[in-house]
């Protein structure tokens, strides 16, 4: 009940930043339970100019927000144009792969997309405990 | 005249032998035949695979998934002990790992055990998925036929000196991802694997020389395949086609061979990743007589 009330009171903002760092983590993490560590590696750089933030008084957090949400835009754009490739011409492409192409991931990369344009736009907007 | 009656006894002795063995040859295939026409017929979208489903293709995950109950299902049957292997690995690739959920799969699995306490292993399989938009019948629905026509015949031996697995592997198509996956985990079970054979294509043989392929087989193997043939009577060449599952156990410095039609030498589905690579293209005499011989590599094996 008390973590509810909090995040009721929370800025929107910041929340959707949290969850941007989620999803990132997350595809991070899934690969470390089967032995492969590269891409949470690889998400941690990502992520190393928000703890640079954390560390380092005089950063400005939303010159940090929008390197991170041109990043998560990027990375839905990425997502798009793949499936858009795929849907093109799948020759050649893994059966693996060529079924994950499904509305969960067409849904999911649209959600990269908003949550980046949404973060650019309201980078001024959000404050986390870590630009005090 | 005494040696004279003597060798006249030695040569009925013999033929009746051959009489006996061929009498009870014409009873494997006739026994094996029917077993590989129906589990054919359900892989390929001939009959349904459950209920009412029929399959026209074993590549997207629901038709994975509905084989391996189907395959499952017949390997506790025959009397194995089912020991499937899940698996989730890399999708070999970087960059498709940074966007997509690592692949995963199912190696269906099964033991039979030695009828007398032993710690050594042979192992055989196929991989059981296929092309998209391809019933892959001859690639490699014949492969797993054969295996379990295989499978069933050693469970009826009466005895056994080795433990034998049975492994169908998963996405073999998308670069033997299944078998490599296997290969690693029984490379980390530390078992006494006395040899791997694994059979990709099974179902075309135009000239009907009954011959077939060994691939990169071991210096051991090889002797012992060749040998083998020869008794029976069969053609069998040795190649370096390293494109199948065989590869994922030799790369781990498992005791192995590859089996197949006679891909280099041409005698070989003209239809292998095509729509066309349906049931009616299957010899299932070649068929039938190759799992014959198999069989019979195994039960020497098994002595
Ligand atoms: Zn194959």
């Amino acid at each position: 009940m008390n973590i509810i009330q909090k995040l009721k009171g929370c800025n929107p903002y910041d929340l959707l930043l949290i969850l941007s760092f989620m999803l990132i983590l997350i595809k991070g993490l899934e690969y470390v339970f089967i032995g492969i560590l590269y891409p949470l590696v690889i998400s941690a750089i990502l992520l190393s100019p928000f703890v640079y933030c954390y560390f380092k008084k005089r950063c400005t957090i939303s010159k940090t927000i929008k390197y991170w949400s041109l990043l998560i835009l990027c990375y839905g754009v990425v997502r798009i144009l793949l499936n858009t490739i795929i849907y093109i011409d799948s020759r050649g492409i893994p059966s693996e792969a060529y079924y994950q192409f499904t509305l969960k991931y067409s849904i999911i990369s649209i959600l990269y997309v908003v949550i980046g344009v949404t973060l650019f736009r309201k980078r001024k907007h959000i404050f986390l405990n870590l630009s005090q | 005249m005494k040696s004279l009656l003597k060798v006249i006894g030695y040569l009925w002795v013999t033929l009746l032998c051959f009489e006996v063995q061929a009498q009870k040859d014409t009873l494997l295939v006739s026994e094996i035949m029917p077993l590989q026409k129906e589990i054919m017929s359900r892989l390929t979208g001939k009959k349904p695979i459950k209920d009412s489903i029929y399959i026209g293709q074993r590549a997207s995950p629901r038709e994975r998934e509905l084989t391996v109950e189907f395959l499952s299902q017949q390997l506790t049957e025959i009397g194995w002990q089912l020991d499937n292997h899940h698996y989730k690995t890399t999708n070999g690739n970087p960059f498709l790992d940074l966007i997509l959920s690592p692949a995963s799969g199912v190696n269906i699995s099964a033991v039979l055990p030695a009828t007398r306490s032993s710690d050594e292993y042979v192992i055989f399989g196929s991989h059981y998925d296929s092309e998209r938009d391809c019933p892959g019948a001859i690639d490699n629905a014949t492969g797993v036929t054969l295996s379990l026509a295989v499978a069933s015949q050693l469970a009826q031996l009466k005895e056994r000196n080795v433990n034998f697995i049975i492994v169908l592997f998963d996405q073999e198509e998308d670069g033997e991802v299944g078998s490599k996956a296997y290969a690693k985990m029984l490379q980390k079970s530390k078992k006494n694997v006395y040899s791997v054979h694994t059979i990709d294509m099974m179902g075309w043989d135009e000239d009907n020389n009954r011959g077939f392929e060994i691939e990169l087989p071991s210096l051991d193997l090889e002797r012992f395949y060749k040998s083998e043939a020869e008794k029976f009577n069969i053609p069998l060449y040795t190649t370096k086609v390293s494109s199948s599952d065989h590869k994922s156990f030799i790369d781990r410095g498992f005791n192995t061979v590859g089996i197949s039609e006679e891909y280099v030498k041409g005698d070989t589905t003209p239809h292998l990743h095509r729509p066309t690579d349906t049931y009616e293209t299957v010899n299932f005499d070649f068929l039938a007589s190759s799992t014959q011989f198999i069989f019979h590599i195994f039960k020497t094996l098994a002595q």
